[in-house]
């Protein structure tokens, strides 16, 4: 894919408005390792673009070349259609949120929020006003002479939001900002960064391994595997659309099933150990075989579908809103389908058949 | 010139990578450079001799000529400095003391200046005390001292300190070869006038005999006081003065001149130093026998002009290297012999030290 | 609107300055004050004096007897042992202080450092009175009839160690302590609920984990030891020989720098051989805290060095738990506080046995002192002398400290933030002149200042005590940068700081304590120096460790103590002022 194709292929981009951020062929290697493969990539502004792979896939390194703290290996980088691929750290109009928040342990909370508004010259009076109001949107206005050693992890999260807000930087990153936090201030803080985002406009690259965490924030989610990205997409079209088999798993639950093409009464369906499955009807069969997708909460047990699967119950998982069935189909495979609401809950060991739409499914080479 | 030149501009390119501070510190140096000829720096061997030499040559020189004496302190043995000094043309000193050893090797490399003056100009001197590039001021000499009140009956030759049974108690010796090996021959039998050339085989012979016996190997002439003074060791070789002062503190010891060795020490000026002349006259000056006097009454160093004993009282002169009762039975360290072997007997004598 | 891009850029980035930049001016400093002088010092142990041409008799001589490589042995087995000791005698201390509140570590430390503002010529003759014949501890040995013959604590190897150890211990403690208050306390916690002993816990984790400080400790008190000869002159016996008192008779009683070359050259060798067999071993990372470069495991050698320890530990374990089972857990835990006020007394015993010294009437250093006077004070207050040796230690300390300090700092910030191959080599040669005798340096600088100029100068003997410096504030700043998040810096740049602004914004406030510490060390090596002071000082600009030296080699007396004593009050005060400084936020 090119980079033209890229930017038209963006769902925000508005008959050829200037991306926030535009990458071109940037790439780093160590040596021999590669770190980042040359990669495309533009961010509109405004966007809540989310950097979603695996340790290791290169989502860290894309985030370090963006800020410049790693130095490119090859590429380069637009900012509101400015070259800034040499701009030195310190003068790119970027904002970056640490995994570990990084406050200056020497500094009080609003020493900390300061600092940027510092560097930048501002008037005194500015300073504190600014550092005031950015220290009452993430509702720490009276923890200003804290230090930062003598608050909790979600407070320390919150100072590092507002020292990155407060100096209103066109693009912030963020790097697993909410990685040390305990499941439910996580799900609170994503509320607090996505108001954030909402209130102030700015545009946020946000790194995380969490699917959840990405699917609840994102405009978009860019995929990264292998050090290059994999797919890139709004939530609902990585996940319902998956295009390669590593996406699929990646995010959600999914149930894979590989096959050959047959051809069956002049339609192309999916020859599988499981079954002989109908491919959705906007899949061409090109090439000799490929992988169906399907999501847990497609499969209905008993549904009276061409597209069926049989197998005996192993397990059963209460999660609240919801119940899994986890069944063993043979062959050492496993399928996992969500309970419908009014369906009956089966027996460990009983033997099911469950079925889907063919629509509802994926296809993947 | 262009060897000037050349220093000097590596002096500015330190100057200027220097930081401020030190540029600071060092500016009164280079003022202090820039001095007249009518000073004079004087390298002494510091600590009381400062204050020692200051009255009887320093102050005295000063009123008579009115060229200022400034003194420094020297190394015990400033001869590497002294050939750095003429080496490189830096005159930091001008006039300084030196041993009969330091002399001798100053004076085959050639790195003094004559003194001008001879013995038949000072008749009085002794005739060791003079030499073309050198005046002897002061006599020191390594003599025997002992606690009395831990050795009842008085040792009076080295034998007796190689006697163990007759003298029992804990002893020290130099850790140096030099007057060591003169000590052990003597207390072999040697007389003192047939010491040299040393017969260095039997001088170690005679050490292996005590060597296990030997408590303390001192190495500074402070710690010999130390020693003496606070009873650590009951007998002990060393330099007359360095006891005196403990005995002068109220030690109960004594000095045994019998079998005594002397040496020199004196003025020697760096060759080529621009101030030579008043350095010349300084040096004749302390020649004369009132200023002599006058140094031993701080330090008990014996003068070596003679006639300075017509200055002294008796009382003083007892306890002086030089004083007719004393030099007599005493015998001058050869630096002829230890300037050819000084080397090779400090090698062989700290190997045997270590076996 | 199509924008045409080219997938690879192949245009010319602008020059960023590598960090390795920041190491420049040490290192020019080194090359032209110690490199070159040391240098043309090691040429003249290959040059015939007379001819100047080449020859190697001098090396010929050294292999002629074995006195030399005898010596080299004694020196590296006293060196050894000192080692040793202070790590045993500074690890409990080290240990006992990394758990102290941060306060009282600093207020403690105090005393440890005590040895360091006594000068050691002083100290040497303290422990002459102490441990002597006459001296305090037979004395009391004696009076209460536990011995009926004095004890032989001196003048014997004994004596040297109790010396060379007694000067060492803190060197040792403030080397490893960084490295223990960096260790997680919670991790011997958590290996206790995994079923580890408190024994166990202790020294299969905590103690591994500080091994790096205390193999740091090790070769630093190693280095440092071999090129003493104050010590061996005055509290060694008749064996008691080190290379170091070879040399400087070599060079300054008989003259020949040749031979005086060669055996600098020996001890040269030596040293880093042995600093070769200590990386192979342990690792000279642990010294600096570089080397995650992936090499650590590699080496057969560092392996076995590791596995040696792991042994030690594991010995260790099973000795400690019958021990503890025996004397109880209650026992155990007092043993800690009273061996670490047991080595701090031994630390402080000599400075405190001056005071009294210089208070006497009489005109002796002894003890205990006959009579109350002040005389001594009135003689040191009223000697011009003593008053500007005094003031210019002070000065000239004060400039190595500041100078030394920022030299050693940017050259630490260049190796940690530089990720050279060269960093290895970059790192030694800043550590040599640690291992160069001092001697070495110091005819080689007064060779070198004569011809500039610069003997007799405040500044000669600044840039000498600098370079003698610089490895000490080098080793200090390494290793808190080590545990320092360089995070910090990066998100100082993403906020918009440059370089120098974050410098001194972030890193440098963040890293006070080591800075400070790093000044400290300089300070104390200038101000107790004495080796180039003799040299480069030409007897003129005297400092006050040359004073000492001149009144310890000419007429003892208790003036001495009365400085001492004063310089003490001084630096007391100076210390203080540093640590409030250092916990303020």
């Amino acid at each position: 894919m090119t980079a033209t194709e890229m930017i038209h292929s963006t769902p925000r981009s508005a008959g050829g408005a200037m991306p926030k951020l535009l990458i071109d062929g940037l790439s780093k290697r160590y040596g021999n390792v590669t770190a980042l493969e040359p990669t495309q990539l533009a961010v509109e502004k405004g966007e809540f673009l989310t950097l979603l792979g695996p340790s290791g896939s290169g989502k860290t390194t894309l985030l370090q070349l963006i800020c410049g703290l790693v130095e490119r290996s090859s590429g380069r980088l637009f900012i509101d259609g400015v070259d800034q691929s040499d701009t030195p750290v310190h003068q790119r109009d970027i904002g970056l949120v640490f995994q570990h928040y990084a406050l200056f342990p020497h500094l009080t909370v609003a020493e900390n929020v300061a600092f940027p508004l510092k560097m930048r010259g501002c008037a005194p009076g500015e300073i504190s006003r600014r550092v005031k109001d950015a220290l009452e949107m993430v509702h720490l206005g009276h923890l200003g002479d804290r230090f930062p050693r003598m608050l909790s992890g979600g407070q320390q999260q919150r100072v590092a939001l507002a020292r990155c807000f407060v100096y209103q930087p066109s693009i912030i990153l963020m790097d697993e900002p909410l990685g040390a936090l305990d499941k439910k201030l996580r799900d609170h803080m994503q509320i607090e960064i996505k108001r954030l985002h909402r209130e102030t406009g700015t545009t946020i690259i946000y790194v995380t391994h969490d699917q959840e965490e990405a699917l609840a924030m994102s405009d978009r989610i860019c995929l990264m595997n292998h050090a290059r990205i994999e797919q890139i997409g709004a939530p609902h079209e990585i996940y319902t659309r998956p295009r390669t088999a590593f996406a699929a798993d990646f995010i959600g639950i999914s149930n894979i099933f590989r096959g050959e093409f047959v051809h069956d009464a002049g339609r192309p369906r999916l020859a599988t150990p499981h079954g002989i499955f109908n491919l959705p009807e906007d899949v061409s069969a090109t090439g000799k075989g490929g992988a169906l997708v399907v999501r847990p909460e497609h499969l209905r047990i008993g549904a009276a579908s061409p597209n069926r699967i049989t197998g005996a119950v192993s397990e059963i998982v209460y999660a609240g809103s919801e119940t899994r069935v986890i069944a063993d189909l043979g062959g050492g495979t496993q399928a996992i389908l969500r309970l419908w609401p009014g369906d009956p809950v089966p027996q460990i060991g009983e033997t099911i058949t469950a079925g889907w739409d063919a629509n509802s499914a994926a296809f993947v080479p | 010139m262009n060897k000037d030149k050349k220093y000097l501009d590596r002096r500015s390119l330190l100057k200027a990578g220097a930081g401020a501070g030190l540029a600071v510190l060092a500016t009164p140096a280079i003022i202090g450079r820039a001095r007249a000829a009518t000073q004079l720096t004087v390298a002494d061997p510091g600590g009381p001799f400062g204050p020692a030499y200051r009255k009887a040559f320093y102050d005295p020189f000063e009123q008579k000529t009115g060229i200022r004496i400034v003194n420094v302190a020297r190394e015990a043995e400033p001869t590497a400095q002294f050939k750095a000094i003429v080496e490189t043309g830096s005159y930091t000193w001008d006039v300084c003391t030196l041993t009969l050893s330091a002399r001798d090797i100053l004076t085959k490399e050639g790195l003094l200046e004559p003194i001008g003056f001879s013995h038949s100009d000072v008749p009085s001197l002794m005739p060791l005390a003079i030499s073309p590039f050198w005046l002897g001021v002061d006599v020191y000499a390594a003599v025997l001292a002992y606690r009395t009140d831990r050795i009842k009956k008085a040792p009076e030759s080295w034998a007796d300190f190689w006697d163990l049974e007759q003298f029992p108690g804990r002893r020290s010796l130099r850790k140096n070869p030099i007057d060591t090996l003169e000590e052990a021959l003597l207390a072999d039998g040697v007389p003192l006038e047939k010491l040299y050339p040393l017969d260095a085989d039997r001088a170690f012979k005679k050490l292996d005999q005590i060597k296990s016996h030997i408590d303390v190997w001192w190495t500074g002439g402070a710690q010999s006081t130390q020693l003496l003074q606070s009873g650590e060791v009951d007998m002990i070789a060393g330099w007359s003065a360095r006891f005196q002062a403990a005995i002068d503190g109220g030690a109960p010891a004594k000095i045994v001149w019998n079998q005594g060795l002397y040496s020199i020490e004196g003025w020697g000026i760096p060759k080529g130093c621009p101030r030579a002349e008043a350095a010349r006259q300084f040096v004749r000056f302390c020649a004369e026998a009132a200023q002599q006097a006058i140094f031993t009454e701080t330090l008990a160093y014996g003068p070596t002009n003679l006639s300075a004993y017509d200055f002294i009282p008796d009382e003083r002169a007892a306890h002086l290297p030089t004083s007719p009762w004393n030099l007599g039975q005493m015998t001058i360290a050869n630096e002829d012999w230890w300037s050819a072997n000084r080397s090779a007997m400090t090698e062989r004598f700290n190997s045997w030290l270590l076996s | 609107m199509t924008m045409a891009l080219s997938m690879t850029d192949t245009s010319p980035r602008p020059w960023r300055p590598s960090p390795l930049w920041l190491a420049v001016p040490g290192f020019v400093l080194l090359v032209v004050f110690f490199a070159f002088p040391v240098a043309r010092l090691l040429v003249l142990s290959v040059q015939d004096a007379q001819t100047g041409g080449f020859s190697l008799a001098s090396f010929a001589r050294i292999t002629t007897t074995d006195v030399y490589i005898r010596v080299l042995g004694i020196t590296f087995k006293i060196a050894g042992y000192t080692a040793i000791f202070s790590l045993l005698l500074g690890y409990p201390l080290a240990y006992w202080l990394a758990r102290m509140p941060d306060a009282v570590r600093g207020r403690l430390l105090l005393f440890v450092m005590v040895p360091f503002w006594t000068s050691y010529l002083v100290k040497t003759f303290a422990f002459m009175l102490l441990l002597g014949r006459t001296g305090v501890i037979n004395d009391l040995l004696l009076g209460t009839g536990i011995v009926s013959q004095p004890l032989p604590l001196i003048n014997n190897e004994f004596g040297v160690m109790v010396g060379m150890v007694h000067a060492m211990v803190p060197l040792a403690v403030m080397t490893m302590l960084p490295v223990m208050t960096g260790i997680d306390r919670r991790l011997v916690q958590a290996a206790q609920t995994l079923g580890a002993s408190p024994v166990h816990a202790f020294w299969l984790v905590y103690f591994k984990l500080s091994l790096p400080g205390v193999a740091a400790a090790g070769l630093l008190v190693f280095i440092s030891s071999l090129g003493f000869f104050i010590v061996p002159a005055f509290l060694g016996g008749r064996r008691e020989t080190m290379l170091a008192q070879l040399i400087i008779a070599q060079v300054q009683e008989l003259l020949n720098w040749s031979f005086a070359g060669a055996l600098a050259a020996m001890m040269l060798l030596a040293a880093l051989v042995s600093c070769w067999v200590y990386d192979r071993v342990f690792g000279l990372s642990t010294v600096t805290g570089q080397g995650s470069d992936g090499k650590e495991a590699s080496g057969r050698l560092r392996l076995a060095g590791l596995a040696l320890l792991h042994g030690l530990a594991s010995v260790c374990a099973l000795i400690a738990m019958p021990v503890n089972r025996l004397f109880g857990p209650r026992a155990g835990r007092a043993m800690l506080p009273a061996v670490s006020w047991a080595v701090i007394a031994f630390l402080v015993a000599p400075t405190l046995i001056v005071i009294p010294i210089a208070f006497t009437s009489s005109q002796f250093l002894e003890f205990p002192p006959p009579g109350f006077s002040l005389r001594w004070f009135e003689t040191y207050f009223s000697s011009p002398l003593w008053v500007q040796a005094t003031v210019r230690s002070f000065l000239v300390a004060g400039a190595t400290a500041a100078a030394a300090t920022v030299i050693g700092g940017l050259a630490a910030l260049a190796l940690a933030r530089g990720n050279s191959r060269w960093n290895g080599a970059i790192f030694a040669f800043f550590l040599a002149p640690m291992i160069v005798p001092r001697i070495v340096i110091a005819v080689g600088l007064f060779y070198l200042f004569a011809q500039i100029g610069l003997v007799a100068t405040d500044l000669g003997l600044v840039i000498g005590h600098t370079v003698l410096a610089i490895p000490f504030t080098l080793v200090t700043i390494a290793a808190v940068l080590k545990s320092y998040d360089t995070r910090l810096d990066q998100a100082a740049a993403t906020l918009g700081a440059n370089r120098l602004r974050t410098l001194f914004l972030i890193t440098v406030p963040l890293v006070k304590g080591g800075l400070i510490a790093a000044f400290l060390f300089a300070f104390i090596t200038s101000f107790d120096e004495l080796t180039i002071a003799i040299f480069v000082s030409g007897g003129v600009k005297t400092t006050l460790p040359k004073q000492m030296w001149d009144d310890m080699i000419l007429q003892l007396n208790p003036t001495l103590a009365a400085v001492s004593v004063v310089v003490f009050a001084i630096v007391t005060v100076l210390l203080l002022v540093a640590e409030r400084v250092r916990r303020s936020p």
